[in-house]
């Protein structure tokens, strides 16, 4: 993994993503004009993004005019209602989809595919993760597929599954854990390739509310120990709260755009019933409502970021 | 007061407990007969009374019972004939059936996996799967001659078919998320195909090869009767010349014997084998 010095910095501008281009119902769109820019469409069969089909729409925009600056080593939330768009946006920053308008660059290089700089922990654990994998072929993965060398690969696996708390269960099979451990495993494959951002897709909505609040912990306590940049999607507003530094609220789509940029000034660990803390969720409450409801409003750039 | 309060508490126990056991007792005759159900023995049981009690009405060189069947079947072991039949079978089963894994899994996979070969050899496939091979036999004959090697092709040809469709279907059941995950973490296309599809299709590809076992089996019977002088095929033409109805009855059973023993087999090995990757075959 050659790593210069680089700032990590996320710059996208003018982002824009039409809906359906070909027009044609039957191509599933937007994802098959990236295979055509990656020559892949006519050789893949399976590589549908189910967040891009959107077949009843034939024109206009998933995503339109999103300007967005992520430094380094920040944790950026986006947050919105179900169906807004982060989602895309996130696929796009992952390289799974391609964008029509505008730009989206790291470190002042354009993202136009997927790489292993860009760390996926996908929303649902069992279809990301391989069951035929033990947890420590499942860490290891990455590594192999970069060639990493044997006696490397032992020792950051080693490390990866430890900061995770999967400690003896490396032998283990995914079905033989938990949700909340298929998350962790997830998240140790992802950070064994040593990526400079971490991109994640509302990971922890599927579980229940005592294992979220836990992996949530561990969560900030891995990211303040390796210094990642990390994306995080949820729609849920406390998450939002609990875990970034800095949230862009996202307005209802078609044509969704970052509506608010939320700032969040409390140290970690964060205590929600905080009475300061929970009147500013309410604040960010009052914002996400209003980028929901005034939808088609001009984007309310407030913070300079 | 207390005492007797405890008592009837105690006397309440007990009885709970019996009764408790008694429904164990119960539970274990019920478990058992359950059991006994799901081993399918039962079932071999009724065929059997069926089958004697309906060869009562009629001669054993027209309809044969299970009884007149095993003397048959006695005749022809002692004589040594069936172990041939059932070994040289079994060996033109086995030997096409395996070319057929070896020939179909990997164009299934790339099939599955690849645009352009699935739109090259989809109308090809679609077109043969409806010619059963026994359609084929006279032509097989003509090229590869009358010996083993035509049965063979024609084995193959069969279970070619069953092989392909499933493992296709298998690689199409694989989640595009599992891709997306190993691209992110650096695979390319060839990685992908090798880490992800391969292993993601084997449930597909288990069902496909037990499909194609059945297939192969069923050819060779055809096969056997109209171009062998060998084989349990053969056994079953030919015992009707000779108004060994009884022989024939042989035949079809130990067909059928051996087809579900070679499949019971298959399912062991595959579900200790690849227990981790979500063969479900019942």
């Amino acid at each position: 993994m050659g790593k210069g010095i680089k700032n990590n910095k996320i710059v996208v501008r003018n982002l824009g993503k039409k809906y359906g281009e070909s027009g044609n119902k039957i191509t599933v769109n937007g994802l098959g004009k990236r295979y055509e820019k990656e020559k892949k469409s006519l050789l893949f069969s399976k590589n549908v993004n189910p967040d891009v089909i959107m077949k009843d729409r034939e024109d206009g925009f998933v995503l339109k005019d999103v300007n967005l600056e992520i430094g380094e080593g920040e944790f950026h939330i986006f947050l919105g209602a179900s169906g807004c768009g982060k989602s895309t946006l996130l696929n796009i920053i992952a390289g799974f989809l391609s964008h029509t308008e505008g730009e989206v660059l790291l470190d002042g290089k354009p993202i136009i595919k997927p790489g292993p700089e860009r760390g996926v922990v996908f929303q649902n654990a069992d279809s990301a993760i391989f069951p035929w994998m033990t947890v420590w072929k499942n860490v290891e993965y990455g590594l192999r597929m970069q060639h990493v060398k044997k006696q490397e690969r032992e020792g950051i696996v080693r490390n990866a599954i430890e900061l995770v708390g999967l400690a003896g269960h490396e032998k283990k099979y995914p079905q033989e854990l938990s949700g909340g451990m298929k998350q962790r495993v997830q998240i140790a494959r992802s950070i064994a390739s040593d990526p400079e951002i971490l991109i994640m897709d509302e990971p922890f909505g599927a579980l229940d509310a005592q294992t979220r609040r836990t992996l949530q912990d561990e969560l900030i306590s891995i990211w303040q120990k390796m210094k990642k940049t990390i994306l995080f999607v949820t729609h849920d507003l406390q998450e939002a709260v609990y875990l970034g530094q800095r949230i862009s609220i996202f307005s209802a789509a078609p044509d969704a755009h970052i509506a608010t940029r939320v700032e969040v000034p409390y140290d970690y660990p964060r205590d929600l019933n905080d009475p300061e803390i929970s009147d500013f969720t309410r604040l960010v409450h009052a914002s996400l409502d209003a980028a929901i409801n005034a939808h088609g409003e001009v984007n309310a750039d407030k913070s300079a970021v | 007061m207390e005492s007797v309060s405890q008592n009837i508490g105690a006397a309440r126990l007990t009885g709970a407990r019996e009764a408790a056991e008694k429904k164990q007792v119960g539970g274990i005759v019920r478990r058992f007969g359950k059991g006994i159900l799901r081993s399918g023995i039962i079932s071999w049981i009724l065929l059997v009374f069926i089958w004697e009690i309906a060869s009562r009405f009629s001669t054993p060189e027209f309809f044969p019972g299970p009884l007149a069947t095993l003397e048959g079947l006695k005749e022809i072991v002692v004589r040594g004939v069936l172990w041939e039949d059932i070994a040289i079978s079994l060996q033109r089963v086995g030997i096409g059936w395996v070319r057929g894994i070896v020939i179909a899994v990997p164009l299934g996979l790339l099939i599955g996996r690849f645009k352009t070969v699935k739109w090259l050899c989809e109308p090809i496939i679609n077109f043969f799967r409806f010619v059963p091979a026994i359609g084929f036999l006279t032509l097989f004959l003509m090229w590869f001659g009358v010996g083993e090697e035509s049965k063979l092709v024609l084995i193959t040809y069969a279970s070619v078919f069953p092989i392909i469709i499933n493992t296709i279907a298998g690689v199409s059941g694989i989640d595009p998320v599992k891709y997306q995950a190993a691209e992110s973490l650096g695979a390319s296309p060839v990685q992908s195909f090798f880490t992800v599809t391969v292993p993601g299709t084997v449930p597909g590809i288990f069902t496909g090869i037990r499909l194609g076992l059945s297939t192969a089996i069923i050819s060779i019977v055809g096969a056997e009767m109209l171009a062998a002088n060998s084989g349990l095929g053969y056994l079953i033409y030919t015992s009707r010349l000779y108004y060994r109805t009884d022989w024939i009855f042989v035949g079809i059973v130990t067909l059928g014997l051996l087809g579900f023993l070679a499949d019971k087999v298959l399912r062991k090995i595959g579900n200790a084998a690849f227990k981790h990757y979500g063969i479900t075959n019942q």
